[in-house]
């Protein structure tokens, strides 16, 4: 089939009236699914699909994309109004996105994270279908020591986000990368830190870490100030949402974020969390306000919510491209293709194209399903949690309990997560770091595993690091980005101590 | 005593702890690395900031360090709550444990209002299990005064 | 008195006893499957489909039930309340019987479930890139030996590690070899030639195959697969002088204590739906074989691999139930 043939009867398979309400029923499950703390995309995908069984497969794929990309906006929602993310990889939104939201500018804090995605979304669907052969070459070239890389280069973000102590903000990463080793041991078999309890043989899931160090500890944090007053902040105030002149100065952010997101989106085994939390720091680096991330800035919000969008589309190339998924949502797709009797892989391109454009329009249609629906449930959601504090807080942690159950990992996951809120409140309270605790644990496995993985590839030797090109590049980089802060600090201590003696 | 002093001494505790147990995971010798290496290097990077973290609270000036008082016997009392919920639901079943929870966690937290406490309660647990329970079909557990 | 008494009581008995010969009535409420995969993944996607083959000659409607996780100790714990009345069905593979002696299962398939039906084989391939120069598993080891080979492939107490460590030990090679954790990370590492051997299963491999992407050097099955068109040609590992014969399958067990009627019935209708040309296609399509079983071959069949499974991994060293 032609390639313009094939987009055109793909794009027009995406508009029909069966697809278009698959997709609707799709983003609308995805928002809501992704909105539920502890039901994350890949659940929500695994939870409908067997409701696909009796149609085509064409309808299955549209619903299944709507609900990928409906809950990677979803996901965004509590992180702002009550910071906790609803996916792992809207934990940077949680931060930026509920300070905002702290401070009454609740619209606007759903906004940049509605509008940036929307963005991403769809320049990340075009890249999917026009740079397959090209992003999935990429994919292939990452083996273990680029892995690796990438992970050193996401880590060195710490010394960029420690506030007060670097000391502590070192300690709490090293901490996260801890919590990341407890479990199997992928490349010996042998259990680490699991003493014989159960719940933990699997190890601590980033799911657990997130929701337990960043939403569980500010739940914390919030019952030790419960006796306090709550100021009202007028609703009007709360709902209006950023102009586009605003949109327009988030733009580098944004731009940032998608093209991060396509890129580290396409490799197996990293994604939207590893992605979004990338868009956060490096966007930083280029952010007019990059000082002032942490205290509510739209930039901040901006990068990581246009990564995790824009890496749902690329995540589906090594599926598209080799029929290798590299996510499990990805795997969920994969298993709703299986179940209709289509293999994805070199085969379904070839062979069977127009499943893929079809899937293509799919994307788009649910992206704009999304801004749509997005845009419609602002105002609502900000109306349905002005409830008073107390009420809220109490109803967010029995959510929490039940989503966690939800996520069929046992009790004991439920008491991680209470522990981890209760170590998540210590930390914030004594100058430590939960969100560097939390990119240890997202990151860790990467590092630990790769690193291994590299030194049996080079037969014990470290060089393997520095003599493979992109491997070398990312580890300069990640240098880079610790001293650089450290250098620009120290100068500006000594400019401060000679401006004092002066 | 300076808070400090006292964190980073738990915290070289906690890497001390995590680097001698990594020691102990027995190495299966295929690799140069084995699992345990990892844990073991980061123990002890722990503990080096614990320590770092005590020499400089050793050295600096008294400050008032402080932020606003913890009022930790709320904290406390909101987390044991919780994990005993969370223990209770095996036995208690969803709908009763929630419906003792939700007003307990409401008075703890300061709230005085009778009618909003029993009407959230019962709404809470209601609505939670049908969403949740029945819709996205959560294995909530009816206990065994509602099912068994 | 005591002999009307006797009488009643006999015929009590009597009608207990003739209770089993109302099997017939099985079943007369939906039957559950029970997987180890989550939903989409092999397990899960035969059983739905079983469950549409075969729901006409069951008369009920099946449902599966996902227990992903912890090494097959969530399968395990669900199972241990689940009555033996034959509604509850164990999706089985042959990782159950692997993971007895290399996983964290206490579950033992041979002694603790009985066999319905095997329904599909999954013969490993071992496969290299297709641009690699080595045609056949003598070239691969003459390479390995001049340490020109990484292999990779699942973890400590997979089929490919044990297989791996055994070639390595009697062709006098040090085994370098990178775990992944499943999916298709060896596949993809295997294709940016980050690895240069790994052993794939069938079905995941057979489009690669079609594609050229990469070239199959043995087949560990105890024939050639000369029903799959790609791979015909494709010598057996024994063949080429290396014994080692190990099969993936999938197929149904259900808990030991089922009455034997109700387990031939089961067998009868699965059976009947495995036959349908609907069936036949989906196997195709997703690059399965067709292998059925019945339950005395079967039983036959999972013992020996128990077998082979124990002493292999014995062998290697990675068995956990010495």
């Amino acid at each position: 089939m032609e390639f313009s043939d094939a987009l055109f009867h793909g794009l027009g398979r995406a508009l029909s009236i069966e697809a278009l309400l698959a997709v609707s029923i799709g983003v609308t499950w995805g928002i809501i699914a992704g909105a539920l703390p502890g039901i994350t995309a890949s659940i929500g995908m695994a939870l409908i699909l067997p409701f696909t069984w009796g149609y085509g497969a064409d309808i299955a794929l549209m619903l299944l994309a709507g609900v990928y990309v409906g809950a990677e906006y979803g996901g965004s929602i509590p992180a702002i109004l009550i910071r906790s993310p609803g996916e792992p990889s809207n934990a940077p939104a949680a931060l930026d996105g509920y300070a905002m939201h702290a401070r009454g500018e609740t619209g606007k804090a759903l906004g940049y994270s509605l509008v940036p995605g929307t963005i991403a979304s769809l320049i990340g669907a075009v890249a999917m279908i026009a740079l397959l052969a090209p992003l999935a070459r990429l994919a292939l070239s990452f083996g273990p020591p680029e892995y690796f890389a990438l992970a050193i280069f996401g880590i060195s973000a710490v010394v960029g986000l420690a506030r007060k102590s670097l000391v502590k903000g070192i300690a709490s990463a090293a901490f996260g990368l801890v919590l990341a080793t407890v479990g199997p041991d992928n490349l010996s078999g042998e259990d680490r830190f699991t003493y014989g309890i159960p719940g933990l043989l699997d190890g601590i899931s980033t799911v657990t870490g997130v929701i337990g160090l960043l939403a569980v500890s500010e739940m914390f944090a919030e019952i030790n100030q419960s006796n306090e007053k709550q100021e009202k902040i007028s609703t009007k105030v709360r709902t209006t949402l950023p102009s586009v002149i605003e949109y327009m100065r988030t733009l580098p952010a944004t731009l940032i974020g998608t093209v991060i997101g396509i890129i580290v989106g396409v490799m197996p085994g990293a994604g939207a969390t590893v992605a979004s939390f990338l868009a956060y720091t490096e966007s930083r680096r280029f952010s007019k306000d990059g000082d002032r991330y942490g205290q509510g800035v739209p930039d901040a919000i901006a990068a990581p919510e246009a990564a995790n969008n824009s890496a749902v589309p690329t995540s589906l190339v090594p599926l598209l491209a080799f029929g290798i998924p590299g996510s499990s949502s990805a795997a969920i797709m994969l298993g709703a293709l299986v179940m209709h009797g289509l293999r994805p892989g070199p085969q379904l391109l070839t062979g069977k194209p127009e499943f893929v454009y079809a899937l293509f329009g799919g994307l788009i249609t649910a992206t704009i399903a999304m801004y749509v629906l997005g845009r419609m449930f602002i105002k609502p959601w900000i109306y349905i949690l002005n409830v008073p504090k107390h009420y809220l807080i109490t109803i967010i942690l029995v959510v929490v309990v039940v989503g966690m159950l939800g996520l069929n990992l046992g009790v004991f996951q439920v008491y991680v997560v209470l522990i981890a809120g209760m170590v998540g409140f210590l930390m914030q309270r004594y100058g430590f770091n939960p969100v560097a605790a939390v990119l240890g644990l997202v990151l860790g496995a990467l590092i630990e595993e790769n690193f291994r993985r590299a030194l049996v590839m080079s037969r014990g030797s470290l060089e393997i690091f520095l003599t493979r090109p992109v491997s070398a590049a990312l580890l300069l980089l990640a240098l880079a980005s610790i001293a650089f802060p450290l250098v620009s600090e120290w100068r500006k201590n000594s400019a401060r101590e000679a401006r004092s003696k002066a | 005593m300076r808070p400090d002093l006292i964190v980073g001494a738990v915290t070289f505790l906690l890497g001390a702890v995590v680097a001698v147990e990594a020691h102990r995971i027995p190495d299966s010798g295929t690799d140069a690395i084995g699992p345990g290496t990892f844990p073991f290097f980061l123990g002890i990077i722990i503990a080096l900031c614990g320590a770092a973290t005590v020499f400089s609270a050793l050295k600096s000036a008294p400050e008032a360090e402080d932020h606003e008082p913890v009022r930790w016997g709320v904290v406390w009392t909101a987390f044991v709550l919780l994990v005993a919920y969370t223990f209770a639901l095996a036995y208690l079943g969803f709908p009763l444990a929630t419906v003792i929870l939700v007003p307990a966690m409401l008075l703890l937290l300061g709230t005085r209002d009778v009618k909003g406490i029993s009407v959230s309660a019962v709404a809470v647990s209601g609505a939670v299990f049908l969403i949740f329970g029945k819709v996205l079909g959560v294995d909530l557990p009816l206990g065994l005064v509602f099912g068994g | 008195m005591l002999g009307k008494r006797l009488q009643a009581a006999a015929l009590a008995a009597l009608t207990a006893m003739a209770m089993p010969a109302f099997a017939e009535t099985f079943p007369s409420k939906p039957i559950e499957f029970v997987t180890q995969s989550s939903v989409g993944g092999g397990g899960d996607v035969l059983a739905r489909q079983l469950g549409e083959a075969a729901r006409e000659y069951i008369g009920q409607p099946m449902v599966v039930t996902n227990k992903p996780g912890a090494g097959g100790r969530n399968l395990e714990n669900h199972l241990k309340t689940a009555k033996p009345d034959g509604y509850t069905l164990v999706v089985t593979t042959a990782t159950s019987v692997l993971w007895y002696y290399t996983g964290s299962l206490t579950m033992n398939v041979n002694s603790e479930l009985k066999p319905v039906i095997r329904l599909q084989v999954e013969p490993n391939l071992v496969v290299v890139k297709a641009d690699a120069p080595w045609k056949d598993m003598k070239d691969l080891i003459a390479a390995a030996k001049a340490d020109k080979v990484t292999f990779g492939g699942l973890p400590i107490g997979s089929p490919e590690h044990m297989f791996f460590t055994k070639l390595a030990k009697e062709n006098g090679f040090k085994l370098s070899f990178i775990a992944y954790g499943g999916g298709g990370e060896a596949s993809t590492s295997l294709l940016g030639n980050n690895i240069q051997a790994t052993i794939l299963q069938n079905s995941e491999a057979t489009d690669l195959v079609r594609a050229g992407a990469i070239r199959v050097l043995g087949v560990t099955s105890p024939e050639r697969l000369t029903q799959v068109e790609e791979l015909k040609d494709v010598p057996t590992l024994r063949e080429q002088g290396i014994d080692f014969v190990f099969e993936h399958w999938r197929g149904i067990h259900t808990l030991a204590g089922v009455p034997d009627e109700t387990v031939q019935f089961l067998n009868n209708a699965f059976q009947k739906a495995s036959e349908k040309d609907s069936w036949r296609k989906w196997l195709k399509d997703t690059g399965q074989i067709q292998g059925n079983l019945n339950p005395a071959a079967f039983k036959a069949y999972t013992e020996a691999q128990d077998q082979l499974v124990k002493q292999l991994s014995t062998e290697v060293g990675v068995n956990k139930r010495k």
